[in-house]
């Protein structure tokens, strides 16, 4: 008997660990086991059966312990493990529910993965610049006109870099353009030239080599360069031998000092920046606004005060210059809401999104829950009758929604990985900070966190119902009825939001739609375009007007182009849409504050019939529409109804004042409005003069071609170098190509809401059909019972469709609800159609509906196909 | 032993209590006491007599010591505080009521205190 109280006693220290509680318990428990065999012997008993006696008496071991354990506030780890496997046994018993469960929360908390890290990419975590948050940026505003963000003058950027001094530093940079040629090609390159002191402004330090120093900055002093890391990935494939190299710009050899880190892009994404070496000229010019000013506010300086400083300054500017400063206002906002202020709403809204296909899934795995719940009932009453405690029957539910959630957030993780991926390749080129977007530690916790959320809406059903049925023990009919209310009440919030998403997706569809069959104005299919500028290449009139004949008969002579053109401007170019003309129609004086402005391009006389623009009335421009002859016009519909309403304009004088001269043209034809400077917008007036009597240095040629564009492109560029090869070569792109860019944003809200709102309208239509099975399993007797009474099967099958329209109806109400509320959030993004769009909202409620029902059927169906006979036997 | 009963919920904490009024005891030893006091008629189960001494003593109305014992071991000594002293005042005002509401429910003629 020694060995058997031995092993015993060996079991008991097992599963004792060294905590002090466990050990003291042990200790006790032994002593007191001790005295129980010695009292027994003493009244006689044999000492085996005294000791097993004993042992009977002192019971569950184990229990004691862990009530103990209880009293003590100890949950261990070793108990959570016990209750995981447990929770993995109890589930591979139900493996379509885990697989439900798991796949449900996975969409979700992907979806929701993915959409976080693009806006904590963009909008949460810091500009990477040094204390970003007093980095700020300074613009000219033009009140009056209702004009804000304009580009700064060179000469006022002086003025204020002294007067601001005390609250703020700052730090200018101006858009350059430099011809970059390597063997057989001249590219035009976008640069940026910046101010003495810039880097270190902003607090950025170059990933290789060094940055500018003072004596780059000298008059006379060596050029040198420093690139994007993008620029230096495609252009030199990351070599770092490129530092102290010299590269062919501008005709001069200019030496790379340094490679700037991935991501900076300021003032845009760009290939090169330079020192700004100033000239006199520029010190002086307070008229031309191109210049983009930084600035770090002085330490203690605020906001505010440096926007009261600068308003002031604007207000002495005007007294000392008023020639130029009349009328300009001087405006402070941060640099990082100027970088991300305009995607704020897209994300948000995304982000909303994805927080109401969180919600869909948490209802619905919720829901799936208690319908487990409703199987285990049993188990539960079993386990409650031989004792185990509250905290010993809650355990293994939280411990199965723990691994629930953990299996589908790490799905999600998964999923969100490869969503991001699928973010990068759809969304706009243009999104801030693209580069910045990752699934990082932050991502991860935001899933954890949803992990976390879904545990509690995993087992909170449980617990809860747990809770009641012990309260109040034996009316477990109740607690059934109560439970499937809940679950309708889950499956009609799932069919609400799923529904709120759809409608979402049904006006951005409708939005997309008309944009896209909106008339633009102009053919786009097979259109080649590129631009030049030939400044100091062909300085005056007659040089340019004979490259420009040269390049026409180079390229008009290609394989596969039909006509080739020439403008200074491309509809969807961006920033070189049109320049902005004042307009004076004769006989009219200009109203101070009145805005008598159209768009104003130059333009060859092929120009709109290479582009497939509509001539209206009147004739187009001609070749003889030189220096020589009239001054005249060629204007669109929109500027017709601006200026001369219900009247014919062709033959009247207008005064068109583009780049600074205004000169009195006769109005010669009328052309189709174009969707110019936007997809989306309603066109604006506009102006066409003819190029020869206004030839600028700024030359874009299009060309119509047969087949695909794009691969002239190789061609095209060759022939360009040519033709000469100081010529830069910028901006080749396809005009399918850039309305495309343009359906970027739309067509990536609209793919992003869509797919969330197909995976919620799915769990939802799965959660339909999950909750009537339940109704249909949980009434099977009952339905028997009446039918064996005389009920009749289309009465049982319209009785349980009734109840899932019920439910149905609740869920779309709900929905159209808040549809009437939150579809006002996307009104930024709709284009044609009212946020409350019949035809929309009247598709997605359709389609819910429609699913909705499909879902109610089959278990409906099976309701009115119950044999009575067979029910009724069933024990 | 069918005229054993586990203890009412509630009791215990109050027949633990009243057993240490005799002093000083070990676990075994109340176990004993409840029984022999209520000569046999109340079983205490070792798995609620131990989470309920440990409960006491978290409550402060019990406090615990190891002692050397009679039998050359330790063991662990449970005694009342001063604090336990008044709770056990106030659990017995209790258990008067309610044996008094009992019995005044089923008018039973053995009721300690008779009729309320």
């Amino acid at each position: 008997m020694e060995h058997g109280n031995r092993s015993v006693w060996r079991s008991l220290v097992a599963i004792v660990t060294r905590r002090k509680v466990d050990r003291d318990l042990e200790e006790e428990l032994r002593d007191h086991l001790e005295r129980d065999v010695a009292w027994r012997v003493r009244a006689g008993v044999d000492p085996a059966e005294a000791r097993r006696l004993a042992m009977a008496d002192l019971g569950g071991v184990v229990r004691t312990r862990e009530e103990v354990r209880d009293v003590h506030g100890i949950t261990r780890l070793e108990d959570l493990a016990r209750d995981v496997r447990f929770a993995f046994r109890r589930l591979r018993r139900d493996p379509r529910h885990a697989l439900l469960a798991t796949l449900t929360l996975g969409i979700g908390i992907g979806a929701a993965t993915a959409v976080f890290s693009a806006v904590d990419g963009v909008l949460l975590k810091p500009l990477p610049f040094r204390s970003p948050d007093e980095l700020v940026m300074v613009w000219h505003t033009k009140p009056r006109e209702g004009l804000e963000r304009l580009d700064l003058a060179p000469g006022t950027f002086l003025d204020l870099q002294e007067r601001a001094r005390d609250v703020v530093r700052l730090a200018a940079s101006n858009p350059w353009g430099l011809n970059f040629t390597s063997p057989g090609i001249t590219e035009h390159l976008e640069a940026w030239q910046l101010t003495e002191g810039f880097l270190e402004l902003v607090g950025v330090a170059p990933h290789l080599g060094r940055a500018f120093e003072p004596r780059d900055f000298q008059t006379g002093a060596a050029p040198v360069v420093l690139l994007d890391h993008g620029f230096w990935q495609r252009r030199f494939g990351g070599d770092a031998g490129i530092i102290g190299r010299q590269l062919r710009l501008d005709g001069n050899a200019v030496t790379v000092i340094g490679v700037m880190p991935p991501g900076f892009a300021l003032p845009v994404a760009t290939n090169l920046w330079t020192p700004w070496i100033w000239s006199d000229d520029q010190r002086n010019d307070r008229f031309a606004s191109y210049i983009r000013v930084y600035g770090r506010l002085q330490p203690g300086a605020t906001l505010e005060g440096a926007r009261v400083t600068m308003a002031t300054i604007a207000v002495q500017l005007a007294a000392e210059h008023p020639r130029s400063n009349t009328g300009v206002g001087l405006a402070v906002e941060r640099l990082e809401d100027y970088v991300v202020g305009s995607r704020r709403p897209l994300l948000w809204t995304l982000l909303g999104a994805a927080a109401i296909l969180v919600l869909v899934t948490l209802a619905n795995v919720g829901a799936l829950q208690l319908t487990r719940l409703g199987r285990q009932r049993r188990e539960a009453a079993v386990r409650a009758a031989l004792g185990a405690s509250g905290s010993q029957l809650v355990r293994p539910l939280v411990a199965e929604a723990l691994v629930l959630a953990a299996l589908g957030g790490a799905l999600g993780l998964a999923l969100g990985w490869a969503g991001v991926r699928a973010l990068l390749a759809l969304g706009p080129q243009d999104l801030p900070r693209l580069s910045e977007i990752q699934v990082d530690w932050r991502a991860a916790m935001a899933a954890a966190v949803l992990c976390l959320l879904a545990t509690v809406a995993l087992a909170m059903p449980s617990v809860l119902r747990l809770a009641r049925e012990r309260a109040s023990a034996g009316r477990t009919v109740a607690g059934s009825r109560h439970a499937s209310r809940t679950r309708r009440v889950a499956v009609s919030a799932q069919l609400a939001l799923g529904l709120l998403l759809l409608i979402g997706t049904t006006l951005l569809v409708r939005s997309f739609l008309l944009v896209l069959s909106a008339d633009r104005g102009y053919r786009t299919e097979g259109v080649l375009s590129f631009t030049t500028w030939v400044y100091e290449e062909y300085p005056d009139a007659p040089r340019r007007l004979a490259f420009v004949t040269t390049v026409f008969e180079r390229l008009g002579a290609l394989p596969g182009v039909r006509a080739v053109s020439m403008g200074s401007s491309l509809p969807l170019a961006e920033g070189i849409t049109g320049e902005e003309a004042d307009i004076i129609p004769s006989g009219t004086a200009q109203v101070p504050g009145e805005e008598r402005t159209a768009r104003g391009a130059v333009v060859w006389p092929t120009y709109f019939e290479t582009l497939g623009m509509r001539l209206l009335r009147g004739r187009a421009l001609e070749r003889t529409d030189d220096g020589r002859g009239a001054m005249v016009v060629v204007v669109n519909e929109a500027f017709v109804r601006r200026f001369y309403p219900g009247e014919d304009p062709i033959g009247r004088t207008v005064s068109v004042g583009l780049m600074g001269r205004a000169i009195p043209r006769t109005i010669v034809g009328v052309v189709g409005d174009t969707r110019h400077v936007r997809l989306d917008a309603p066109p604006e007036p506009a102006v066409y003069i003819p190029w020869p009597q206004m030839p600028l240095a700024s030359l874009t040629f299009v060309l119509r071609t047969d087949g695909d564009p794009a691969s002239l492109a190789a061609a095209v560029t060759q022939a360009m170098f040519e033709i000469d090869p100081r010529v830069g070569v910028a901006r080749v792109a396809t005009l399918e190509g850039l309305v495309d860019q343009r359906l970027r944003e739309r067509r990536f809200m609209l793919t992003l809401l869509g797919a969330f709102a197909v995976a919620a309208v799915a769990i939802a239509v799965v959660g339909v059909f999950g909750v009537m099975s339940q109704a249909v399993a949980d009434r099977t007797r009952e339905i028997g019972v009446r039918m064996a009474l005389g009920a009749s099967p289309g009465v049982v099958l319209a009785e349980f469709l009734a109840e899932a329209g019920r439910t149905t109806a609740v869920g779309v109400a709900a929905g159209l609800g808040i549809a009437v509320f939150a579809t006002g959030l996307l009104t930024r993004f709709l284009y044609g159609v009212a946020r409350l769009d019949a035809v929309s909202v009247a598709v997605a409620v359709l389609l819910v509906s429609a699913l909705a029902a499909l879902a109610a059927a089959l278990p409906s169906w099976r309701a009115a196909r119950i044999n009575p006979a067979r029910v009724l036997q069933e024990p | 032993m069918s005229d054993t009963r586990e203890v009412v919920q509630g009791t215990l904490d109050l027949l633990v209590l009243a057993s240490l009024r005799a002093g000083r005891m070990h676990g075994w030893g109340i176990s004993q006491r409840i029984r022999q006091q209520s000569r046999e008629a109340v079983l205490v189960t070792t798995g609620s007599l131990y989470p309920a001494l440990h409960r006491l003593e978290q409550r402060r109305l019990i406090r615990a010591e190891w002692r050397p014992s009679e039998n050359n071991r330790r063991a662990r000594y449970y005694e009342l505080t001063a604090k336990g002293y008044r709770a056990l005042g106030e659990e017995l005002e209790w258990w008067e009521r309610f044996v008094a509401g009992v019995a005044g429910v089923t008018g039973a003629a053995g009721a300690a205190t008779g009729s309320a």
